[in-house]
């Protein structure tokens, strides 16, 4: 477990991009979690834009084929 | 091609879908049947609803037992909307960070060390943190590491950074420490209103 958090986490394959509903640009990643502290799985999604970051737990393996709705969905889940 | 978003968690495989992604149990445990203990004819317990006496005479005041219906509907209010513990050293900072949750219709409480902040957390079973990123405590470089470490004591915990730290690195830190959700300091009351809300869902 990690004990300073300092390590910037490991991004796994290609990210994405969308615009939400208001036109803000996100990006999503996915990124290696085992070593997170409160981790809840091996990876996880990070949603990041200008405004906000969100971490997502949960997630489809096909996360990648999803269209914008479904990924803006995404992001508000855990 | 698009792939249905309920179909892929309805019959697709799901990323992290072992054993670590399993919620802890849950002591409310809402889809079991519970069975409530019936308070005995002279109890004094805080809980009892109120009793009316349907046959007193025209006239007759009606006797309330014990705590107000009230009283229970802001236990159970309380119990569904969790407190937010705030931690920021920057006490100017933290002040306006409670008042925008309070608008909201939160109830904030902050705390601006880290060990106390660890004292309030485990004291309160606290399921929800908005926390600046650089705090450090007795266990730890950074409280929210130390917070998101101990999923034993705090095992619904969702902390949301709100920080003035904002470069790329500060970011990756805070995603390292553990934390569910970042929003930078300077963003609109609605974007950090918006943001706990999310987590508030998870910590309930």
């Amino acid at each position: 477990m990690s004990t300073s958090g300092s390590q910037p986490l490991r991004t796994v394959g290609a990210g994405m991009t969308f615009l939400d509903e208001t036109g803000m640009l996100w990006t999503v990643t996915e990124r290696n979690a085992e070593d997170v502290p409160g981790s809840r799985g091996p990876r996880c999604l990070i949603f990041a834009s200008p405004e906000a970051v969100r971490r997502v737990w949960t997630y489809p393996a096909g996360w990648r084929d999803l269209l914008t709705p479904s990924l803006i969905a995404l992001s508000w889940s855990r | 091609m698009e792939v249905a978003f309920k179909s892929l968690f309805a019959g697709g495989e799901i990323a992290n879908s072992g054993k670590a992604d399993a919620d802890p149990p849950s002591p409310r445990a809402p889809l079991r049947p519970r069975k409530f203990p019936r308070p005995a004819e002279d109890s004094a317990s805080p809980l009892v609803l109120d009793r009316v006496v349907i046959s007193a005479p025209l006239g007759t005041r009606l006797v309330r037992r014990s705590a107000s219906v009230g009283a229970l509907r802001a236990a159970n209010a309380a119990s569904a909307r969790p407190p937010v513990l705030v931690i920021d050293d920057m006490s100017s900072e933290s002040d306006v960070t409670v008042a925008t949750l309070d608008d909201a219709g939160f109830v904030a409480v902050a705390e601006s060390e880290g060990d106390a902040a660890l004292k309030h957390a485990r004291h309160r079973l606290t399921r929800l943190v908005v926390s600046e990123l650089y705090v450090p405590c007795a266990e730890g470089v950074c409280v929210v590491t130390v917070l998101k470490s101990d999923r034993q004591r705090l095992p619904r915990l969702q902390v949301l950074v709100h920080t003035r730290h904002t470069t790329a690195e500060d970011t990756d830190w805070a995603l390292a420490a553990g934390c569910d959700a970042l929003v930078p300091k300077g963003m609109s009351a609605a974007v950090l209103i918006r943001e706990v809300r999310r987590l508030e869902g998870f910590a309930a």
